[in-house]
């Protein structure tokens, strides 16, 4: 209808005011589809823009919220190579993924690192020992050198690797000598089957024994060696135990043993205890270097009271570093009964 | 009667003069209507093109995150471990500047050398891509005047920043 009386308009020439009206349409609808497009296209990047922070902001607080704790670290070098033994564990509230091992050895100024592919859910932990031992080679590495190492994490974070604590008067105290023994975690063992230590690893906590049964004995050593030296006990150490209140009663010997899992090994693979590393030995043959079911050792009854206290001496031997090594620890009394 | 009216249609151009001024008015308009759209249209095109680029540089260099893994100072070299921990790849670096322990600047160093992160082969490409570790070694021309707790910043092509401390 309103083309048609254009149109008619037109016809009767009064066509005043129509280019004015189109003009104004036209012009309106620029300015329209222009600033439509203008603000649509500003709206989406800015949203894009947006999203963007919004990620990294999350990135970040991601960041800050990973927590991994690296602790109980010990080192030790063989050659060029150095050992790290180190407890990891993701003490943070998000995953982590540990990719780098840096070790800067401290003594000749020299550093290396090692490439990693450690992933800790929250809560998460890692022994890296025995087997799954960390090392890195440094070209002059000496045990006696000091080392400082540190992980980084895929989210460019830093973990130190913390060191076992110094050695403090206190611990010396408990060994006249390189190494100490831990009192409250003497242990003893009752057998399973054949050579097989009964609940190995905790066995019996206590300063008290069975006579007439086959029994062995756990003790915990650290090595707490000034020089740093790793040792070597060799067949020949033992747990002696004597009863001072019946002279005529000859001293039992419990020789150290080599074991895996609790299970004897039947000939003896020597034991060495690394500096500052906290091991649980055993002592139980009645040989030297070798196990089987002869050689087990129990305290015989007979001319002994029913309750009879007894004195433990605990002989280490072996070597130390490239030098011998002896040491006696006087250290725990046993009372034994029926 | 139709001869009377085919002489007016032929002579009598009265209402004829106003529907062709109409119409060529009506075509002015709508050719500059439309060459005035074209033109506002390339301009909001440049604009948003230009708006675009800002953007995506922007969000570019939030992307972009570098981390110091370790910086050793043997004199007179500055070796600096770095690790691409952003969401972004090639990440490429302007420039380097060391600060001594003042904060007063000591070296710029101008599109430094990536190498590998433990060889001695340059990174081909010159950028470091998620995840990747590169190596910048720099030499301090004037290894005096660096000692104490000093700064490394290190600069981005995209624009972004990244600094740490070390003990020279």
């Amino acid at each position: 209808m309103i083309r048609i009386s254009w149109l008619k308009k037109i016809w009767d020439g009064r066509s005043k005011g129509i280019s004015t009206v189109l003009g104004t349409v036209f012009l309106t609808l620029v300015i329209f589809a222009i600033s439509t497009n203008v603000f649509i296209w500003t709206l989406s990047r800015n949203a894009e823009y947006t999203l963007a922070v919004k990620e990294e902001n999350q990135k970040n607080i991601d960041c800050l919220s990973e927590n991994v704790i690296a602790s109980g670290t010990n080192y030790s070098v063989s050659g060029k190579k150095v050992f790290i033994k180190v407890t990891v564990k993701n003490a943070g509230s998000v995953a982590a993924q540990i990719i780098k091992l840096w070790v800067f050895d401290t003594s000749q100024q020299k550093y290396n690192c090692t490439s990693m592919n450690l992933n800790l859910n929250p809560g998460e932990g890692e022994e890296l020992r025995g087997l799954k031992t960390l090392q890195v080679t440094i070209f002059g590495a000496n045990q006696s050198h000091e080392f400082a190492s540190w992980f980084v994490t895929a989210r460019g974070n830093t973990v130190p690797l913390e060191t076992i604590q110094e050695i403090i008067v206190a611990q010396v105290a408990q060994g006249i000598g390189s190494i100490s023994m831990d009192f409250p975690t003497f242990r003893s063992f009752q057998y399973d089957i054949n050579d097989m230590l009964k609940d190995y690893p905790n066995g019996t906590l206590s300063y008290s024994v069975p006579y007439d049964t086959p029994i062995a004995f756990g003790v915990v050593l650290t090595n707490l060696d000034p020089s740093r030296e790793p040792i070597h006990l060799d067949k020949y150490s033992q747990l002696w135990l004597d009863f001072p209140a019946v002279p005529g009663v000859p001293p039992f010997a419990w020789h150290i043993v080599s074991e895996t899992n609790g299970i004897i090994d039947a000939s003896y693979s020597e034991v060495s205890i690394l500096y500052a590393e906290t091991k649980l030995i055993i002592f139980a043959s009645a040989e030297p270097g070798s196990f089987s079911s002869l050689s087990k050792v129990e305290i015989t009854h007979g001319q002994l009271k029913d309750i009879e206290l007894g004195a433990v001496n605990l002989l280490l031997h072996g070597i130390i570093g490239d030098s011998d090594y002896g040491q006696n620890i006087p250290f725990v009394s046993l009372s034994c009964h029926p | 009667m139709q001869i009377r009216k085919i002489f007016r249609i032929l002579f009598d151009k009265r209402a004829i003069n106003n529907a062709v001024s109409a119409t060529i008015m009506t075509s002015v308009v709508i050719a500059l209507g439309l060459s005035v759209f074209t033109w506002a249209q390339a301009r909001s095109s440049d604009y948003n093109s230009e708006f675009s680029e800002t953007v995506d540089t922007e969000t570019a260099r939030l992307r972009e995150k570098l981390a110091f893994e370790y910086v050793f100072y043997d004199a007179p070299n500055l070796t600096v471990f770095l690790l691409n921990c952003g969401t972004i790849d090639d990440v490429k670096i302007k420039t380097v500047y060391i600060y001594d322990s003042s904060s007063a600047p000591i070296q710029i160093f101008s599109d430094p050398l990536l190498y590998s992160f433990q060889g001695l082969d340059e990174i081909p490409d010159q950028d470091l891509d998620i995840q990747d570790e590169g190596r910048l070694v720099l030499t301090i021309s004037n290894p005096e005047k660096l000692s104490g707790f000093c700064n490394i910043k290190i600069v981005t092509v995209r624009g972004a920043t990244f600094d740490t401390d070390f003990v020279a």
